[in-house]
Formats: C-alpha cells, sequence, structure tokens
C-alpha cells in the first residue's frame, strides 16, 4: 500500500515520544502539565502521521482528544492514586498478589533489568508505572542511535531489550490497571492514557517480535 | 438512529453494475435490512481503494463492509485504507460480490443475503482490546534485501484468541484447546492457560474446541459467524451454505459462503445449524495440503463430516446434505429440499447448544430415537460402574462442562449426569482413582433418549458421619474400598468413626 514504507528510524523515535509523554501522564501533575503535554504531542504527530495506519493510533487520537478536554489535575490525580481507601496502584509490584514475597520480587526483577541497561533508579517506586515507561523511552532512544548510526548489532541488542521489557514488565500488568481505570472512570484522562499505554505496548511487544525475525532470519516471517 | 448501537457503514464498488449487480438497489436493501446501517456506492472503489480512507473519515462507524467486484489478492490491503482512517483491522470485512453473486441466476437475491450475512457479522463485532490483534506482514516468506530492513515492513493485522480466565478450567485440568491447537500456541502453566503469541496462526481452533467459550477470539467468535449466518438465510432460505476456509477461493454457484478462519473450527454444531435454518444442505470446504493448520485438519473436518452424514442417515435423511468440499473441489448443485421450515436453533456456542440442536434436528424430521457411536461425535456418555465407584467426586471436580455433578443431599452422596453437556473429553477418565477397575468409561456417542432424559443419578450412596460431630466421614462405598484394601489393617474406630475436622476429640 502506498505511504507505508516507514523508515524504522521514524517509528523508533516516534515510540520514544509516546513512552515518555505517556510516562509524563502518571506522574502528579503539574499547573502547566497540560500545555507541555499537549505541545509534546504536537511534535508527535509528525513521526505518527506516517504510521497512522498501525492499530494503536486510534487509542493514541482518543486519548489526545481526552487530555484537550480533561486537563489533568492534582485532585483527580490524588483521588484515583493515593486515596487512602481505593487507590488504584501505580506500581507493578502491587498488581504481583497480596504478599510481600511476590511483590519484592517484581521490584527486585525490574530493578535488576535497569541495572543491566546500565542505569540506577532513583524513584522511590523503580516499578511505578512512569518509571517503566521512562525507561521504556529510554531503550528506544539507544535503538533510535543504533539505527542512525547503522550498528545491525546495537539495533538487534535494543530491540531484545525492549521486547524483554514488554514480555516480563509492562505487559503483565499494564492490562490489569487498564482494566481498573476503565472501571473506576471510564471516560477519564487516566483510563485513556492507560489505554493508549496498553495499546502501543502490546503492538509493540508483536512489532519487535515481528522484526526480530525478520532481521535474524532474512525472510519476512 | 441510535448512537448507541453499533454503527456499520457498508460501501459498495459502482463498478458492481458489470457484474449484473445493482449496487444502488443493494445499498437500499441492506439499510432497509437492518438498523444503524450506512450504505454508499462508490464509484470505481475497486480501482481506487484509497477513497475508503475518507469514506470511513466521514462516517466513523464501527465497523465496514467493503463490496468489491473480485476478491483482492493483497487481502490486507483494504483493509489497511480503513485503519488509516482509524477503524480496528478487526472491524473490515470484504465481500467479493461480483465473483460470488454475478454469475448467479438471481444475482441480486445472492447479493443482498452476503450483503446481510456480512452486516450482521459486523454489528456481532464484540468489544475490543489490543491484545486481540497483533501485526503480521502483508505477504509472507519473501526474502528481505538490506535496505527493505531499514524500513517498516507492510503491515496487516490478524486476531489473537485470548482466554477469559475467570471461565476457563484449567484450574480443573481442562486442556481441550492446548491439545486442539495445532502450532503449539497454547500452553497450561501452573493451571493458567496461555497464548503464545508468535506461534498463532488464528485459525481458531481452540475458540471452538472450548466447551466453555473461554477463548475470545473477535472477528471469527461463534457468535459472529451464527449472526452472519441467521441474517444470510433469512434472505435466502432455501440456499445451500458452505463454510469456507478464507484461504481458498470463494466458492460461485447457489452455495452462499461463510467464512471460516480455518475449516478445522468448524464443529459438528456449525455444519447442522444452517439445516434448522432452512439451509437444504451444507459444505466444508477446506484450503488442502497448504492448511497452516498442519496435515491433521483434514482428518478432523472428514471425521465431523463423517459424523453429520451418519446423524443424518440414522434420522432417515439424505447423507449428501452435509458434504466436504476438498481443496479444488468444485460443489455441486444441490436438488434437495429444505429439511423443514425454519426453526430458531440454539446457539452453536453455549453448552448444551449441540444437545439442543441435535434433538430439534430429530423432532423436525419425526425421525425415531438413535444412538450413533462415532469417533467424531460431538456429545458422549460417562458410564459409571456404582459398584466400582467410591464418590470421591475426582470426575466431577475435573469436568470442563459440569457434565458430571457432585453433590450431598439429605439421602447421602450423588453422582449426577447430565448427558447434554458431556462433549467427550475424557477428562475424568484418568482423575479417577478406580479407574483401573473400571468405575468410569466415556463413549463418543450421540444417543437422543439420553438427551431427552436430561440429568439423571449415576451413583447414590449413604454417608458414614462423625460419631462425635456428626460431620461426614465419607461414602459407604469409600470406606468399603479402603478396608478392601488395607485388609486387616483398616481400624473402623479410627477411619470410619471419627471425622477428619474434629478427630473425635472433645
Amino acid at each position: 500500500m502506498r505511504g507505508e514504507r516507514v523508515r524504522l528510524v521514524h517509528l523508533a523515535r516516534a515510540r520514544q515520544g509516546l513512552y515518555r509523554l505517556l510516562g509524563a501522564v502518571f506522574l502528579p501533575p503539574q499547573v502547566e502539565s497540560a500545555a507541555v503535554m499537549r505541545a509534546a504531542a504536537g511534535l508527535l504527530e509528525r513521526d505518527l502521521q506516517r504510521v497512522c495506519s498501525l492499530s494503536f493510533v486510534p487509542v493514541w487520537r482518543e486519548f489526545l482528544a481526552v487530555l484537550e478536554r480533561v486537563p489533568p489535575t492534582i485532585d483527580r490525580y490524588l483521588a484515583l492514586f493515593a486515596a487512602p481507601a481505593d487507590a488504584v496502584p501505580l506500581c507493578a509490584s502491587r498488581y504481583a498478589g497480596a504478599d510481600a514475597a511476590s511483590q519484592a520480587a517484581v521490584v527486585a526483577a525490574v530493578q535488576d533489568t535497569y541495572r543491566r541497561a546500565g542505569l540506577r533508579a532513583r524513584a522511590q517506586e523503580p516499578d511505578h508505572l512512569a518509571t517503566e515507561l521512562e525507561f521504556l523511552s529510554f531503550l528506544c532512544g539507544q535503538e533510535v542511535e543504533a539505527r542512525v548510526q547503522r550498528a545491525p548489532r546495537a539495533v538487534r541488542d535494543a530491540l531484545e531489550r525492549q521486547l524483554g521489557f514488554l514480555d516480563e514488565h509492562l505487559c503483565l500488568w499494564l492490562p490489569l490497571l487498564a482494566a481498573r481505570l476503565a472501571r473506576r472512570e471510564p471516560h477519564g484522562l487516566y483510563a485513556a492514557a492507560a489505554a493508549a499505554a496498553w495499546a502501543v505496548a502490546v503492538h509493540d511487544r508483536d512489532l519487535l517480535a515481528l522484526l526480530i525475525r525478520r532481521d535474524s532470519l532474512g525472510v519476512c516471517p | 438512529m441510535n448512537r448507541s448501537e453499533p454503527v456499520v457503514l457498508v460501501l459498495l464498488c459502482g463498478d458492481l453494475v458489470g457484474h449484473r449487480l445493482d449496487p444502488h438497489t443493494l445499498a437500499r436493501q441492506v439499510m432497509a435490512d437492518a438498523p444503524a446501517v450506512t450504505a454508499r456506492v462508490v464509484p470505481g472503489l475497486c480501482a481506487h481503494l484509497h477513497r475508503v480512507t475518507s469514506a470511513v473519515r466521514a462516517a466513523t462507524p464501527r465497523a465496514l463492509v467493503l463490496a468489491l467486484c473480485e476478491r483482492w489478492q493483497a487481502q490486507g490491503e483494504p483493509e489497511g485504507y480503513a485503519r488509516r482512517a482509524g477503524l480496528s483491522p478487526l472491524a473490515v470485512q470484504v465481500v467479493p460480490l461480483g465473483t460470488l453473486a454475478g454469475n448467479d441466476p438471481s444475482p441480486m437475491a445472492k447479493a443482498r443475503a452476503l450483503l446481510s450475512g456480512a452486516v450482521a457479522r459486523a454489528r456481532a463485532l464484540p468489544p475490543l482490546t489490543p491484545e486481540h490483534i497483533r501485526p503480521v506482514p502483508l505477504g509472507r516468506g519473501g526474502r528481505v534485501g538490506r535496505r527493505a530492513l531499514l524500513t517498516l515492513p507492510p503491515l496487516t493485522y490478524q486476531p489473537v484468541p485470548v482466554v477469559e480466565h475467570g471461565r476457563c478450567a484449567a484450574a480443573q485440568g481442562c486442556r481441550i484447546c492446548v491439545a486442539a491447537c495445532p502450532h503449539r500456541a497454547l500452553a497450561a502453566i501452573d493451571d493458567v492457560v496461555r497464548v503464545r503469541r508468535d506461534a498463532c496462526t488464528a485459525c481458531g481452533r481452540c475458540l471452538t474446541a472450548c466447551p466453555r467459550e473461554a477463548i475470545q477470539m473477535p472477528g471469527w467468535s461463534q457468535a459472529e459467524t451464527a449472526a452472519q449466518v441467521t441474517a444470510a438465510l433469512t434472505h435466502a432460505p432455501h440456499r445451500p451454505l458452505v463454510w469456507q476456509c478464507d484461504r481458498r477461493p470463494p466458492s460461485g454457484g447457489a452455495w452462499l459462503p461463510v467464512p471460516v478462519s480455518c475449516a478445522g473450527a468448524v464443529t459438528v454444531a456449525m455444519l447442522l445449524q444452517p439445516l434448522l435454518l432452512g439451509a437444504p444442505a451444507v459444505a466444508l470446504a477446506h484450503c488442502g495440503d497448504g492448511c497452516r493448520s498442519g496435515t491433521g485438519m483434514a482428518g478432523t473436518v472428514e471425521d465431523r463430516v463423517a459424523f453429520c452424514r451418519a446423524l443424518l442417515a440414522a434420522m432417515g435423511q439424505s447423507p449428501e446434505r452435509v458434504r466436504l468440499a476438498r481443496a479444488t473441489e468444485e460443489l455441486p448443485v444441490v436438488d434437495l429440499p429444505p429439511l423443514s421450515a425454519p426453526v430458531t436453533p440454539p446457539a452453536a456456542g453455549e453448552p448444551e447448544g449441540t444437545a439442543r440442536l441435535i434433538t430439534e434436528l430429530v423432532s423436525v424430521t419425526a425421525a425415531p430415537p438413535l444412538r450413533l457411536e462415532h469417533a467424531a461425535s460431538p456429545l458422549g456418555e460417562a458410564v459409571v460402574d456404582p459398584a466400582a465407584c467410591t464418590l470421591c467426586g475426582s470426575c466431577a471436580a475435573t469436568c470442563p462442562t459440569g457434565a458430571l455433578e457432585y453433590g450431598e443431599d439429605d439421602a447421602g452422596l450423588t453422582l449426577r449426569f447430565d448427558p447434554r453437556r458431556c462433549v467427550a473429553c475424557g477428562q475424568c477418565v484418568p482423575a479417577c482413582p478406580e479407574r483401573e477397575r473400571g468405575a468410569i468409561r466415556v463413549h463418543a456417542v450421540t444417543d437422543t433418549t439420553l438427551l431427552n432424559g436430561g440429568t439423571r443419578t449415576v451413583v447414590r450412596d449413604a454417608i458414614v458421619r462423625c460419631r462425635r460431630c456428626g460431620g461426614p466421614v465419607a461414602s459407604q462405598a469409600m470406606l468399603r474400598r479402603i478396608a478392601d484394601l488395607l485388609g486387616s489393617a483398616f481400624r473402623p474406630e479410627v477411619m470410619a468413626e471419627r471425622c477428619a475436622d474434629c478427630r473425635g476429640l472433645p
């Protein structure tokens, strides 16, 4: 189909921006957050135009439409994620089961992943959604760099690191978070953002697996 | 128009005129046949597929049906233009109306039935989540040059089955879907069925194999295909219907083609259901040796068709009402009257649907009671030997459909069997600790007398109760069996008179 030959470096750059922006949504909002997010989304739009037929794009656009209507507020954020009674947890470990050992194992695993990528999470909660999305953005950045430098081995490593992180961390609990937020505030900003993050992550996971197989086999799988 | 209803957009190519079809009349008909449908004729749509994008942007439908002149070679391409406008890939159907209806003696009637079916299918599309689809390359197998490695390959999307864990019986030991998958794309890990997305080819065999409808695969769900069949046969009640592998070139002639993800996903119930809706015959057309589901597919579908033919013969009906069309085989002209006036059949996917379907067929054909033992029988009979059964309840605990039910009432312990729910999976047999004594056997059999008899008690026994607290100790049969096994070591005052809860202690 015409126009579908997208350079993978552009796609990686778009994904880098998507993850960074989505990660920022799940941080406590500041006064200027909405304006900054809208501006960032505008910058991303050019790269996304090239890949508008990918299946996550409508969900992303739906999130942008909600962002236009419903700016993030600290009151809403606290009510959803910090209410003492029925807060929606934003940390992966809270979805790993009730026992402390399982939760600690999740935190340790994610910290180990950061360490292997040469990073150390300074955040109190290394398994927080914003941190995990920011980390994915970082991995996409590595892919962009490797593609710009035409370094196939580095590209392959970056793809595998992204796939591993999605498989072992984000894709395991993001659907649960998205479902909880959809129940709590079906038309809210955070539900739309979680739905967009889920759509991007699942699509990425499948696309990365496809690209890795294609690159290693030399044929379209 | 009620905006809460799913809106289906139908785009008809204006060049259908060249195939003896009037697209404007079809557009009017399809809008009259179902609510919340918008139909438009687009001049030269087949030659200018990019017009799909603007049409979808303007209408913002939930689903799209494209009525084109011929089958599109690159099947993902029409869908790609709809995706650009934000439509889910699973919400797009392409009906090659010119090829399918153009040569028919009544082309407009057939085209209307096909379009109505496609619209009904689109309306039945369940809610989608990101996990329901995955990108796959458009066109497979070609070598990739170095330059191509720098770009995104042209993509299309295929559905992926998603297991609804709340419904799944994997924790009870059910592995029917795992066994049904020819690609080992399903695996039970820690009693939870997981889908290996990269290995799945969306053949849908797990979907129809699951007796609890715990697997969702929008695009090919049984609810969607059932809606399509019902709508198509409503508008063309006396036409034969062919379940057709999506990879096979569409069948022409009088037959109404209904696409399926794989012929191996077509169940006995799906083969029989159209007969109750007025179709005089049903065919199953598979794609042949190049089948993505491997060599096992042909054997599976042949067995199912053979069962249906044997069932029809036992009913005194022509077995030719159900037939198999191998890879390149043409479907013959059917000269059979409908089995009966159309009746509303039970849904094919529901637990007792197959049993109700068969009893309904026997009823409308006024056939005598029948018993058909056949390896492909979708129903079964669990035969329990009361002399060997100890009423431990393991069989009922593992039964994925609830055909075996273990209970306790005032009179004692009971094991009940509902033949309408038994799918002859046989999972109860290895679960039985007394299987070597023949306590339980499962026959793949369709027996209408059994089906009409409903649930019956197959074993009943008294409960021995704790002398101190009155709590249950075990069934009498269980204690007899323990006594047999232990011989002189059996101590009734310890084992038969005290329950595990209080152990007879004050």
